[in-house]
């Protein structure tokens, strides 16, 4: 069975996965500010290049930033696996010292599994989208 | 305790299919219970006629719900309200609309019009607790002229609520045409805000500038923006708001009627305009609340820095209560502002649209130098894509690893179609478009003239501007050797440009300490450049242009202009590897030897 260890560098992983759709995004808003602050935008051409960038920061935002259904599947997966054969999850969280990122904590509760705060690392910067 | 979903009940208009359906939307959003739902026997009367009829319809009935003994939701603090679809905003009181935001604050008490608020601007600050809420509740209203209109409020709140992070521009105008010491005092508490709480969001901003007692400063437009606080013009167009990609969090325009109606698609005043716009939240007054009940905007971003809601955060702003303003938007949503340094700009408004429109126009960058930028923030977008390709492999690669079966059964296969969801296919296949867009805009741009050819393919672009691309984006176009491999850099190279400081009152010559650590282990110290090396360092000595830096250093007069190091080839870093970047500026004047402040920088190598 998967220890402890194990399942909070997997648990990590899969947070900073998620996570680094924001710079994705970011890069592509600091694209666009370059864009808005140049004389670019005054060339006709230079609607058709916002245009494209707006569109695709947006589908960057729906696929990287939103949480996927394959990662929605990874991590109930993973979270099913320890409930089916070792303890409840929030059980199990505590009783092996585990603490588990803010960002995991929310696609847990999107894949049916809420933690509780006692349960995420520095809950006092996390934003819980339940 | 703080506020929290636990924390609301969402009133809607019972008998009222559409007005349930808003409700059971928001409680969808943030999985309410169903006691948290509560209707009102109301019409759906935007603004009623008179107190008795507000009491009749709905504050009565919501007190019930809320405190009598059958109440359900009893036990549960109720401390925020949010007021849905078709339910009514405001009442009539002589020459006064308050408005139902306002009054409900007060459910517990009689009303009082324009009672001095016991919550407003608190010196020292505070989150909401349980005693301010026995003094007055966060209330806010979501409704418009449909309910495809108001989910769509719901869901561009439920944006923010994702990422929180908020970094579009701050549009801010501290002047009016107004005249008298009411006024006086509200931009003085303006000018206030802008010298020492504006810093602090770290936003971008722009900002009116005087020009004349009688004449109101006004914003021409918007666009990449996430906040406004104005006043005084009151009506505008849609036209008002141009496109944005970034997240609108709170537009506020302190007038004397921007929230009479929030239900007519016609209308022309600003909390309609802003909401339909996309702002997630906005206030504004449903007849005159006279300037000294205006929102306070330091009391309202000094709660929202302290991680409060904007609920909190409006709550705390506003001076009076079963008064006229009115809040709209979703209460529990908090913003995050970014961390960096602000680029200011102002719009000396004033004369009339077109030298507003010039005096945006004033600062901004040359085309080609832009292109080059944008070139590196879209490299820096694909090596970000395939950090995270990277990083779904070795998740994947660590479940192989394990020797337990079960394990792996159990995560092997979802984990790889979380690979294949981010592979170099799926990364393709979102930039593709934007990719030659970009890759087309030199070409288009100089079809004609700009260039010693015409007609000129993208290497033409890059020789005769010696530009450089990254290898990420020639990868991705398709036609073989379209970007000739001498126009773009090699894998692993990386650069680094920044601001030359210069805070003393003294000219120095310039030199730069660097040190390259790794992100994810700041202890290891992978490079350092010391101050009396200057190869590979480069100064702008005229405008985008970058010429070696002497061996007597960078003088002081460059403050302001951009610094760069480009990377020894010995010294190139694995691509879609994170690094922090720190700089040491330096000087040796006479005898006098010091060392600056360190600036740190965290980028990924996009090359």
């Amino acid at each position: 069975m998967i220890t402890s260890a194990q399942y909070k560098i997997f648990s990590d992983s899969l947070a900073n996965i998620q996570d680094g759709g924001i710079d994705i995004y970011n890069s592509l808003i600091n694209m666009s500010n370059e864009l808005i602050d140049s004389t670019i935008k005054n060339d006709p051409n230079g609607d058709q290049l916002y245009d494209s960038i707006v569109s695709t920061s947006n589908l960057i935002n729906k696929n990287d930033i939103e949480i996927s259904s394959a990662m929605i599947r990874v991590v109930k997966s993973l979270q099913l696996l320890i409930e089916e054969n070792i303890s409840p999850i929030n059980n199990y969280l505590f009783d092996n010292n585990i603490l588990v990122k803010c960002t995991f904590a929310n696609m847990s509760y999107s894949a049916g599994f809420p933690i509780d705060l006692s349960n995420i690392e520095d809950p006092e910067y996390c934003i819980l989208i339940y | 305790m703080t506020v929290s979903k636990e924390n609301i009940a969402v009133i809607y208009r019972e008998g009222d299919s559409e007005s349930l359906e808003f409700a059971q939307y928001y409680q969808t959003v943030y999985d309410l219970n169903n006691t948290q739902l509560i209707s009102v026997p109301c019409s759906d009367t935007e603004i009623l006629q008179n107190e008795t009829d507000f009491n009749n319809e709905v504050l009565n009935p919501i007190y019930e719900s809320l405190y009598s003994s059958a109440s359900e939701v009893l036990d549960r603090n109720i401390w925020v309200i949010l007021l849905g679809y078709n339910v009514p905003g405001g009442f009539r009181d002589g020459n006064d609309i308050i408005s139902s935001t306002s009054r409900l604050s007060r459910l517990n008490f009689s009303f009082e019009k324009k009672l001095r608020n016991n919550l407003y601007n608190r010196k020292v600050f505070q989150r909401f607790t349980v005693s301010d809420a026995q003094q007055a509740l966060i209330v806010s209203r979501i409704d418009a002229p449909t309910l495809s209109l108001a989910k769509e409020f719901v869901n561009n709140a439920l944006k923010i609520k994702k990422q929180s992070l908020v970094n579009g521009k701050f549009y801010f105008d501290p002047y009016s045409d107004l005249t008298g010491t009411e006024a006086d005092g509200y931009e003085e508490l303006m000018l206030e805000f802008q010298e020492e709480t504006l810093p602090d969001l770290n936003l971008t901003t722009f900002t009116t500038t005087f020009i004349d007692p009688y004449i109101d400063s006004v914003i021409p437009f918007v666009q990449q923006d996430s906040f406004v606080w104005s006043w005084f013009t009151d009506r505008a167009s849609s036209s008002f708001f141009r496109d944005t990609n970034t997240l609108r969090g709170f537009f506020y325009n302190a007038d004397y009627d921007a929230a009479y109606t929030i239900r007519d698609i016609e209308d022309r005043r600003w909390c309609f305009l802003a909401m339909q716009a996309g702002y997630i939240s906005t206030a504004g007054a449903m007849s005159n609340p006279t300037i000294e009940g205006f929102l306070n905007l330091r009391a309202f971003f000094i709660a929202l820095l302290n991680d409060a809601t904007i609920g909190e955060g409006l709550l705390f702003s506003t001076p009076y209560l079963d008064w006229t303003i009115s809040f709209f938007g979703d209460p529990l949503v908090k913003l995050t502002f970014p961390v960096g340094e602000p680029v200011l700009g102002t719009i000396p408004i004033g004369e009339d649209y077109d030298t507003a429109v010039a005096a945006i126009n004033e600062v901004l960058t040359e085309e080609n130098e832009a292109w080059r930028l944008m070139s590196i923030d879209f490299a820096r977008s694909m090596a970000y894509l395939l950090r995270k390709e990277i990083e779904t492999k070795e998740a994947r690669q660590f479940i192989v690893d394990m020797t337990d079966v079960k394990t792996e059964v159990a995560l092997l296969y979802p984990t790889n179609a979380l690979v294949l969801e981010n592979s170099e296919n799926q990364r393709q296949s979102q930039l593709s478009k934007l990719m030659n867009t970009f890759i087309e805009y030199p070409q288009r741009s100089n079809l004609y003239s700009g260039l010693d050819v015409t007609n000129p393919t993208i290497n033409d672009y890059l020789s005769e501007k010696k530009y450089k691309i990254s290898k990420l984006i020639s990868s991705i176009i398709k036609i073989e050797g379209m970007i000739s491999p001498e126009y773009t850099f090699d894998e692993g190279y990386w650069s680094l440009e920044f601001i030359l400081e210069h805070n003393i009152d003294i000219f120095v010559l310039y030199h730069f300490i660097l040190e390259v650590e790794d992100s994810s282990d700041p202890s290891n110290n992978i490079y350092v450049n010391s101050a009396n090396n200057i190869s590979n360092w480069y100064y702008e000595k005229e405008e985008n242009e970058f010429v070696p830096i002497p061996l007597t250093g960078v003088p002081s007069s460059f403050k302001g202009r951009r610094i760069k190091y480009e990377s020894p080839s010995n010294y190139y870093l694995t691509r879609a590897s994170v690094y922090v970047f720190k700089i040491n500026q330096t000087y040796i004047n006479e005898s006098i030897t010091d060392i600056c402040k360190n600036r740190f920088f965290t980028d990924i190598i996009w090359s």
